[in-house]
Parts: C-alpha cells; sequence; structure tokens
C-alpha cells in the first residue's frame, strides 16, 4: 500500500494530470446540471456588470469594424435610395402614360422598347408587339411627351419603328400659334428642321410644332417638338426653323402605338407622284 | 511547498486574470484576444513547478468554464495540460527573473498556448458542424500570437524589475 502511495507521490504530476484529465472529460460530456447552471447565471450577472462599467473604454479596432459596417451600410442604403428614386421616376411616367392612355381619344396600344438598333444615321428602336397584337405597319408611334415614329416593318411579335430623327423621316408639320406649314427633317444631330416656310411669315421661338394632318403617314396635332431658334435660310425665301423633339429618344422605354391605319390608298397615290424627291433638295419632299 | 501568503496573492491575481480574460474584448483584433490565463498558468509552472502548474491550471479553468460560456471542462482541460507542458521546463536553479524575464519565457508561452488552442478549439467546434482546421489556423494561431505578445510585455516588466 505504501509502495503504491510513493509511486504515486512519486510521479504526482502523472497521476494528477490524469485523474484531473478525466474530471475535465467527465464534465466536457455531461449535460448541465442545475446547481450549475444557476451558478454561470449569477455569475455572468456579476460579468455583465463588471463589462458594463468599462463600456467606455474605446476599442480601436471595433471601431474600425463598426466604421467599416457603417460604410457598408451607408453604401447599400445609397444603391437602394437610388434604386427607389428610380422606380419612383419608373412610376410617374407610368403614371402618365396611364393618364394619357385613358384620355386619349384614339386606340392605344402599350408597347416596350426592346432594341436600339443604330445604323449610322439611321435610327429605329425595337418594340415588343407585332402583327398578333393588330399592329400594322405604318402605324404612329408615340408617348405622352409627343410623337416618336412610325412602323416600317413587323413579324408576329415585335415591331421596327422609324424614329423621327432618322435620315430617311420627313413629316408634314405646322407651329401651333404661327399656323405655319412645312416638312420637318432630321438635322443629324439632335433636333429637327422644319423647312419650307416661307420668310414672310412671322413665327416664334417657343411655339409647339404639330403635325399638320397634310400627311397621310401622320394624323393631325401630334406634338412633335418645340421652336428653338429660327433663321433666315441662305438663297432661298424661307425660314430655316430648328424644332427640338418633346420625346426625350435617350431614355425612351415605354410607348403607344397609335392604332390608326393610313390611307393606304392615297398613300400609293402620293408616293407615286412625290417619288423621286429628295430631302436636301429644296426640303420639299413631303410623307 | 507554496507558503500560504504567496498562495493568498496567486489567488488574488487569477481572480484578477478571470475577471481581466471576460473583459479583453476591448482589446480584441478581429475578435482574436490573448489568453492571459495561459500566460497565468506558465509563469505559475515555471516558479512553482509542474504539479502547482497542473493544479493552477485545472482551478482556473475550471473557474473560467463556470463564469465564462464555454462547455464545462474544455478551459479546464487545456489548462491543466498547459500547466503540464510549461511545468516540464521548471528550473528551480533559475529563479523567478531567470524564469520569466528571458526569451525562453517567450518560447515557452508560444508553444504552451499552441498545444492549449489545439486542445481548446477541438473541444469547442465539437457541439456545431465547424471545421476544426479552418477554425484553429484562424483563430487558434492568431491567439498564440497575440498572447505570446502579451507575454513579452510581461518578460520586458520582469527584465526591468531584474536590472532594479
Amino acid at each position: 500500500m505504501y509502495r503504491i502511495v510513493d509511486l504515486i507521490l512519486h510521479y504526482k504530476e502523472y497521476a494528477a494530470t490524469i485523474l484531473l484529465m478525466i474530471v475535465s472529460l467527465l464534465l466536457i460530456s455531461g449535460d448541465d446540471d442545475n446547481q450549475i447552471r444557476s451558478f454561470r447565471t449569477i455569475s455572468v450577472g456579476i460579468i455583465g456588470s463588471v463589462q458594463s462599467a468599462f463600456d467606455w473604454v474605446p476599442n480601436p479596432w471595433s471601431l474600425e469594424t463598426e466604421n467599416r459596417a457603417l460604410r457598408r451600410l451607408n453604401r447599400d442604403l445609397s444603391l437602394e435610395a437610388m434604386r427607389l428614386r428610380d422606380a419612383g421616376v419608373k412610376v410617374e411616367e407610368l403614371r402618365k402614360m396611364l393618364e394619357f392612355k385613358e384620355k386619349s381619344p384614339i386606340q392605344l396600344l402599350t408597347a416596350e422598347v426592346v432594341g436600339k438598333p443604330t445604323l449610322q444615321l439611321r435610327n429605329y428602336i425595337t418594340i415588343n408587339v407585332g402583327s398578333d397584337d393588330g399592329v400594322k405597319e405604318g402605324m404612329l408611334v408615340i408617348t405622352p411627351a409627343g410623337l416618336v415614329g412610325r412602323v416600317v416593318g413587323l413579324n408576329n411579335q415585335n415591331a421596327i419603328i422609324l424614329l423621327i430623327i432618322n435620315a430617311d423621316s420627313r413629316i408634314a408639320a405646322r407651329t401651333s400659334r404661327g399656323r405655319n406649314n412645312g416638312i420637318l427633317f432630321w438635322d443629324k444631330e439632335e433636333r429637327l428642321l422644319l423647312r419650307n416656310v416661307p420668310s414672310v411669315l412671322t413665327q416664334e421661338v417657343g411655339d409647339t410644332v404639330i403635325t399638320s394632318g397634310l400627311s397621310s403617314f401622320y394624323p393631325e396635332d401630334i406634338v412633335v417638338g418645340t421652336v428653338v431658334d429660327i433663321e433666315e435660310e441662305q438663297g432661298t425665301l424661307y425660314h430655316r426653323i430648328t424644332v427640338e423633339p418633346s420625346v426625350n429618344f435617350a431614355t425612351l422605354e415605354e410607348i403607344f402605338v397609335v392604332l390608326y391605319t393610313p390611307d393606304t390608298k392615297r398613300l400609293e397615290l402620293e408616293q407615286q407622284v412625290l417619288e423621286g424627291i429628295q430631302p436636301s433638295g429644296g426640303g420639299d419632299a413631303q410623307e | 511547498m507554496i507558503s500560504s501568503n504567496r498562495l493568498i496573492w496567486y489567488a488574488i491575481a487569477a481572480l484578477f486574470l478571470l475577471l481581466a480574460q471576460l473583459n479583453l474584448g476591448v482589446i480584441a483584433v478581429e475578435n482574436v484576444v490573448p489568453d492571459l490565463l495561459v500566460i497565468y498558468i506558465v509563469v505559475i509552472a515555471l516558479l512553482e513547478g509542474q504539479f502547482s502548474g497542473i493544479i493552477a491550471g485545472f482551478v482556473v479553468g475550471l473557474a473560467y468554464d463556470l463564469i465564462s460560456s464555454d462547455i464545462d471542462g474544455t478551459n479546464a482541460l487545456s489548462k491543466l495540460l498547459a500547466g503540464f507542458i510549461a511545468g516540464h521546463f521548471y528550473d528551480k536553479g533559475l529563479g523567478w527573473q531567470g524564469a520569466i524575464s528571458t526569451s525562453r519565457f517567450l518560447g515557452i508561452v508560444a508553444g504552451t498556448t499552441f498545444i492549449h488552442n489545439i486542445v481548446y478549439y477541438f473541444f469547442y467546434v465539437q457541439p456545431a458542424d465547424l471545421s476544426f482546421w479552418s477554425f484553429f489556423l484562424r483563430g487558434g494561431l492568431a491567439g498564440v500570437l497575440y498572447t505570446t505578445v502579451i507575454a513579452a510585455l510581461v518578460m520586458l516588466v520582469a527584465a526591468r524589475k531584474k536590472t532594479w
């Protein structure tokens, strides 16, 4: 017996380690009993009070982490605000379109722009409605702001729109107050030119330009733009009137197709008569 | 045999360090804190011998298990092993200055903390479905480094006292 005690005392470090390891492993494998749990509750309460007493001590690392988190939150909120702002603009646009559609005496078909193919001076857009939706070639495309263009090609699901800012576009138009008739051409940049208005007629800047109804393609009184500049065309007896289009083509997303078909017989007749007239040759060509 | 006077001082130091260890959040770097208790156990083991180191490790570890939210027994086991390992380097002839005022002390703290963290994290990750190695490499090794840095401060203080 003494020899065993001696042996244990001689190797007390190992004996203590093994014994305490067994105790520790038993604690690890055992469940919390109620006494330990209540002791822990009390100790956590005391330590919580001590910790709260040290709350005022700043931790530069945690401040840095907090700053980083706040910066991330700020960025996310900014993005969210931007998205909400965009959504607000979109809602406003759609609301205007809905109002416009409800008030409009003509039958309108809502469509979305799904493509903007640009071929040098020929600006087109593709929309997500086609012959299956009742769209026909020659139909007009508008927004609440004004005239966009007309359908020049279609299949059963999509339609191609020739924009008024296109080298091939010519529109019979007039100024709303001055009632001066002319033909609108694209100036190859961002504006339109109203030509064939005699210089003897009075014209003012700020006047609205609307379709005249003299064209077979466009019905009367559709807003096209606003007069922003008037000058005398050199070597002619006509005004050179610069018109700002009322539609912003860069942000075009939703449009209306006017379910109005031009008089095809009249079109054919006019086409025969006017065939061969170039827009740059004095500006007397008319659609 | 440790005198009762020293025993009281050790107990007061242990109590203070237990509270300090629970409030180390203020010096946490990326959630990693130094283990002051391991430094304490290494100091005890180097000054008082392996047996004292083992007992101190178990008692302090168990106390920490009870007041922290760790699994009961994990700190008791890992810290008693820390005392056991550090106790191997006990040299009566060195005296307290020789034991903790040289770079040898830092090496012992680093090695002991490394083994301590392996054992501790092994049991720490058990209840959760966590990868031991990824957890240990991230938290364990950083903990070894941070604990060694704090031990260096202890060593510097001891070295200054030595010159007085």
